[in-house]
């Protein structure tokens, strides 16, 4: 139940976001967010995926081969084709080719 | 969701349900692996199906749900994942601001409650329609088709994933999912070098911070991240 609640509460908090400049209004807000906004999504995205493949329950590790393989083929895959679906596309056979073989 | 390509704006005169279902439908095919990602990432978690799809929706942001369930899975605190998902939703202020601008004049309640389901790519494409489109009636109705589109397909396939994720083994990598589909996507948000800057900034700190109690880690690599960031761009 704690992750129900965790989404609730972020769901609220994401509700207040999508309706601040209903209620706040004027467009002097998003001006100033606009100069730091691109730089969220890169540092979200940088730390959950350097997150995901070294750290297990709070402990740093090294990532498998495999892994870091699969990442790097659907970051190119998806910059290469613009579709997010090559992420897995590509990733996951990359993943299982390496793992297969033993490298993993 | 995500942010992808702009599809070709609706013709003015068109119908707004049909204009809106063909613009949706190639958005929404790239939802489908995201929503299996997060379905498959609450299963490997040990998030319950009820928990986790009943919050995807409440919250209607695919890549906070799928952020918050890494936290948890990761075994981070509670209000981490809450700061998590709120931090990556930042962006949704910006939306915000095109809700106002394209509903001047409609009552406030109505845009609040529309403004539940405001995501990626409802914005870009009723930023897109909306330039060659001014009557209300038509933008509410292409508004809510969009949004009823997106909606069914992001919720109707976390189950599936779910599914996927308890009956496949274990060697099947599903695990690896969601940092695939986080690594796309930060493939196409680093546009700049400050971008990546600071995605590396931040990847490095929360490696280095992972020792931290509470699951500190990813707040503080959002902090360093932004910061230095910032400052580079402050100098150039």
């Amino acid at each position: 139940m704690s992750a129900l609640v965790v989404f609730a509460v972020a769901a609220l908090a994401s509700f207040g976001l999508r309706a601040s400049m209903v209620l706040a209004g004027g467009t002097r807000l998003a001006g100033a967010w606009t100069e730091r906004l691109p730089l969220v999504a890169p540092v979200m995205l940088g730390a959950i995926v350097a997150s995901s493949l070294t750290v297990d329950r709070g402990q740093a590790t090294a990532p498998s081969l495999a892994s870091l393989a699969a990442v790097g083929a659907a970051a190119v895959g998806v910059r290469r084709t613009g579709s997010l679906s090559a992420a897995l596309a590509i990733g996951f056979p990359v993943f299982w080719v390496i793992s297969a073989v033993g490298l993993g | 969701m995500t942010a992808i390509d702009n599809p070709l704006p609706a013709a003015p005169h068109a119908s707004p349900v049909r204009a809106a279902v063909r613009s949706t439908v190639p958005l929404a095919l790239p939802v489908a692996p995201f929503a299996f990602a997060i379905g498959s990432s609450m299963a490997t978690a040990g998030i319950p199906l009820v928990a986790g799809w009943g919050g995807g929706a409440l919250l209607l942001a695919g890549t906070a749900q799928l952020s918050a369930i890494e936290v948890l899975g990761d075994g981070g605190g509670l209000w981490t994942a809450v700061g998590i998902a709120t931090l990556v939703n930042l962006r949704f202020v910006l939306y915000s601001a095109g809700l106002r601008v394209w509903f001047a004049g409609a009552p406030r309640w109505r845009t609040l409650v529309f403004a539940a389901a405001l995501v990626d790519q409802t914005f870009m494409l009723c930023e897109r329609a909306f330039a060659t489109n001014d009557d209300p009636e038509w933008r509410w109705r292409y508004y809510a088709t969009v949004s009823a589109v997106l909606v069914a397909v992001f919720l109707g396939l976390q189950p599936l994933g779910y599914l996927a994720g308890n009956v496949l083994p274990a060697g099947a990598g599903l695990e690896m999912a969601a940092p695939l589909v986080f690594a796309g996507m930060l493939a196409t948000a680093v546009r700049r070098r400050v971008d990546l800057f600071a995605a590396t900034v931040s990847a490095v700190t929360v490696v280095a911070a992972a020792p931290l109690p509470g699951g500190l880690a990813l707040p503080l690599a959002a902090v360093f991240g932004l910061t230095l960031g910032v400052s580079l761009e402050a100098r150039r």
